[in-house]
């Protein structure tokens, strides 16, 4: 192989593999060939530089303010979240009201109606009572007139 | 041990705290977890303003969602997945346009962090690294620049990072053969001969 050839494994070897902490061709050819460890150093270098930068940044807005941003944020979406439950429920509830109502509201409970008043069939003397009474014959009633202090006549 | 492996351990006690309502635990939490979860975002959206709403956004997401997570995956891999579904949702709502105005107007932003470590600042003035990190956050494609970080950078195992992103082992393998051929040739560009086309 050419140092072309190796130069093309030095593209996508594993960073072991370039430190030659790894045991491989690439790696033993790494150790005899100046030129490519040459590459091999510059791409293990890059990679560290990239590391290093990556791991400096930090957000620019500071934990202080951050933080409780974030819990406000997160009581909000939790408030929301609980009308977002309950809407079902209160929309059911108006729908159910509206269809109550819409209608004259509830049916009223019907009140049994009393039999009419019947006018009086016997009706007594002044200072007299009448009893009537009805016997198990039906063309036979007893009709007792009596004074009013309770002695019969 | 890698960055994240440390992380998982360092916030274990806030995450079982903060599952039980404890807003002081929730707040360390939030305080170790947040510098992690702006690079996830800023990787994802190669934005730094995009990731600084996805990272606000992952916030509010992880107090609404702290008593739901149940220990059956690592502590940032449950994190990664709600960085990346904020970041997927924060994407779908910027235009084409905007994002291409935002990318070119704010990349040099990413060379400006909020530390002031010197020596960190002194390696990121180099010409070579800021054109790096361009590449990397412009012009590879999201799912490479994800799969690149997480394993070369982050030092992930392919599997672990093909579990976090939903994908096949041999599908992250590829996109990290593809982001790392398409950084190095960057990086290699005054070798004429090793260049490769930018992306392909």
């Amino acid at each position: 192989m050419s140092c072309h050839d190796w130069r093309q494994l030095i593209l996508e070897a594993d960073p072991a593999e370039l430190r030659g902490e790894k045991d491989s061709a690439l790696g033993r050819h790494l150790t005899s060939c100046p030129h490519c460890r040459v590459e091999a150093d510059r791409v293990l270098a890059g990679q560290d530089q990239l590391r290093d930068l990556l791991a400096a940044v930090r957000p620019r807005v500071p934990v202080e303010q951050a933080l409780p941003d974030a819990v406000r944020e997160a009581a909000r979406r939790r408030r929301w979240w609980w009308w977002l439950r309950a809407a079902p429920l209160a929309a059911a509830a108006g729908i159910a009201g509206v269809l109550l109502f819409s209608n004259g509201g509830p049916t009223p409970t019907p009140v049994a109606e009393r039999p009419p008043t019947m006018p009086p069939l016997v009706e007594a003397a002044p200072e007299r009572d009448v009893v009537v009474y009805q016997t198990d014959n039906p063309d036979i009633v007893v009709v007792w007139f009596y004074q009013s202090n309770g002695s019969g006549t | 041990m890698s960055e994240l492996t440390r992380l998982n351990e360092a916030v274990a006690p806030h995450v079982a705290r903060a599952r039980g309502g404890d807003e002081q635990a929730f707040a360390e939490l939030v305080q170790a977890c947040r510098q992690q979860i702006y690079r996830w975002a800023l990787v994802q959206t190669g934005d730094p303003d995009d990731a600084e709403d996805v990272t606000q956004e992952v916030l509010v997401r992880l107090h609404g969602g702290i008593r739901s997570y149940r220990s059956q995956s690592r502590f940032t891999t449950w994190l990664y997945q709600i960085t990346r579904n904020a970041g997927l949702e924060h994407h779908r709502r910027l235009t084409r346009q905007e994002r291409l105005l935002n990318r070119t107007r704010n990349s040099v932003l990413v060379l400006r962090p909020a530390s002031a470590d010197t020596e960190t600042v002194d390696a990121l003035s180099s010409q070579g690294v800021a054109a790096l990190v361009r590449g990397f956050l412009t012009t590879l494609p999201q799912r490479q620049r994800e799969v690149f970080d997480l394993v070369d950078l982050q030092d992930h195992a392919p599997s672990e990072v093909a579990r976090m992103l939903g994908l096949n082992p041999i599908t992250v393998r590829a996109h990290l053969h593809r982001a790392r051929r398409a950084l190095r040739a960057r990086l290699l560009a005054r070798h004429p001969e090793l260049v490769e086309e930018w992306g392909s």
